[in-house]
């Protein structure tokens, strides 16, 4: 779709190692080794160090302890403390997939898989469809209720329920959306000037001293986007288990 | 000029009012912030208020999307 | 000898044991309030993040739903004129109830506690 020298260059997936089962491609793609770089990073990271835990932390452990208790604080304040004690894996999994994904996509000739609405709508469609298969265990057919708002009267409910699961089903979709659009944009950006940089000869340092500073938002966009990410998933687990 | 890169043209210009829209919603939403610093306890009423200010400033950019998807898809 | 305070009806109260619970009551009622204000104050970036998407993504769904509904009833354009106005109002509904949320703050707990406060 774009070409190499374009800014959208960056996205294209290439083929490393190219597999097939019948007509259905399974190739082992750049996406895939990023992702699976970032979890062979992620779980040395966390099993790494605190396979020998010392009482005061290195500061690897310390990397890992104050993740696991950030992480462990965001769900238990926003879902509650037993209910949030089964869900922090997945949240926690979550978290730390995305961030290490961003972050490593910062990394120059590298890949952001999480740049392709196909990643960001997996995931999101995956926490959309656990936090409703939740909510349908625990409350049943009561569920339902969701969708009609407390002290509204009942005849405007023929219009207030349609916009109710339109709202619901906003969901899956703003949740990847806003992953996806934020990583494409960025390195786009990012992509963008630096063709300006080489473009410009002499007067290069000007989109030069641009991206640098753009550099240094977009890592803070990166850890604003997994946590933004997170929470809201632990958002959705609450509305799941409380207000159903 | 033929009349696709006419509607084209036209759809792109109907997103000129966007930059309207913005400079809207930003006002609205700093007197609201001003509103609520001066006087927090003000702050039920004036929220309804603002609330309903963003949504009107919020219809014009959707006029101007009705005009742009029109010209694109409909006329 | 010590004198135990007694009350004129029921046993007589064990005065280490009501410390205990008060003590017990007050730890936990201290660990709420600094749970809660570890948390990052709301408003910032990651809340207009939050938001900015949110009124787009309705609007999408919306069309889309609208235009699905159009293919399999056939009724083109209305689908799509339904489905975007009802895009924008839970599009609206979306902002307003995050918004509300950030301008007067998390409804004050009471799922959590089970007993009544008493003092």
């Amino acid at each position: 779709m774009a070409s190499e020298t374009s800014p959208l260059g960056q996205f294209t997936i290439e083929r490393l190692v190219s597999l097939h089962i019948g007509s259905l491609d399974i190739s082992y793609t750049n996406s895939a080794l990023l992702m699976t770089i970032v979890v062979v990073l992620i779980t040395a990271l966390l099993v790494g160090t605190t396979r020998h835990a010392s009482l005061v932390p290195g500061r690897l452990q310390s990397i890992a302890e104050l993740s696991y208790e950030f992480v462990l604080g965001m769900v238990r304040e926003n879902v509650g403390d037993a209910d949030g004690r089964q869900f922090f894996p997945l949240v926690f999994s979550i978290f730390m997939f995305i961030l290490f994904g961003n972050l490593l996509g910062l990394i120059p000739y590298s890949f952001t898989f999480t740049s392709h609405i196909v990643v960001t709508f997996a995931l999101s469609l995956f926490v959309f469809l656990f936090v409703t298969v939740v909510a349908l265990i625990r409350h049943g057919i009561r569920f339902f209720t969701f969708f009609f708002p407390p002290g509204a009267p009942i005849i405007m409910a023929p219009l207030l329920v349609p916009i109710e699961i339109i709202s619901y089903l906003t969901r899956p979709v703003s949740l990847s959306l806003r992953l996806f659009a934020n990583m494409l944009a960025g390195h786009t950006i990012i992509a963008v000037f630096a063709g300006f940089t080489v473009a410009l000869g002499i007067f290069g340092f000007l989109p030069l001293a641009f991206n640098v500073a753009l550099l240094g938002l977009e890592v803070v966009i990166a850890a604003l986007q997994a946590y933004v990410f997170a929470i809201l998933t632990c958002l959705y687990l609450s509305d799941a288990v409380h207000l159903h | 000029m033929d009349p696709t890169s006419a509607k084209m043209i036209g759809a792109g210009l109907a997103a000129v009012a966007l930059a309207g829209v913005g400079v809207g919603i930003g006002n609205v939403f700093s007197a609201l912030v001003s509103a609520i610093a001066r006087n927090p306890a003000s702050r039920d009423q004036v929220f309804g208020i603002g609330m309903l200010g963003f949504a009107l400033t919020e219809a014009v950019a959707f006029y101007a999307l009705i005009i742009s998807l029109l010209l694109l898809f409909v006329l | 000898m010590v004198a135990v305070p007694q009350m004129s009806e029921g046993t007589p109260p064990d005065p280490l044991r009501q410390l205990g619970q008060r003590l017990d009551r007050a730890q936990r009622e201290r660990a709420a309030e600094t749970r809660h204000a570890d948390a990052p104050p709301p408003g910032g970036l990651g809340f207009g993040f939050r938001i900015g998407i949110e009124l787009v993504a309705a609007l999408c769904v919306g069309l889309a739903l609208g235009w699905v509904f159009d293919r399999f009833v056939g009724t083109r354009p209305w689908g799509l004129i339904v489905g975007f106005f009802l895009g924008v109002a839970a599009g609206m509904l979306n902002v307003f109830r995050e918004a509300k949320g950030l301008i007067f703050g998390p409804p004050p707990p009471g799922g959590d506690r089970r007993e009544g406060r008493l003092e």
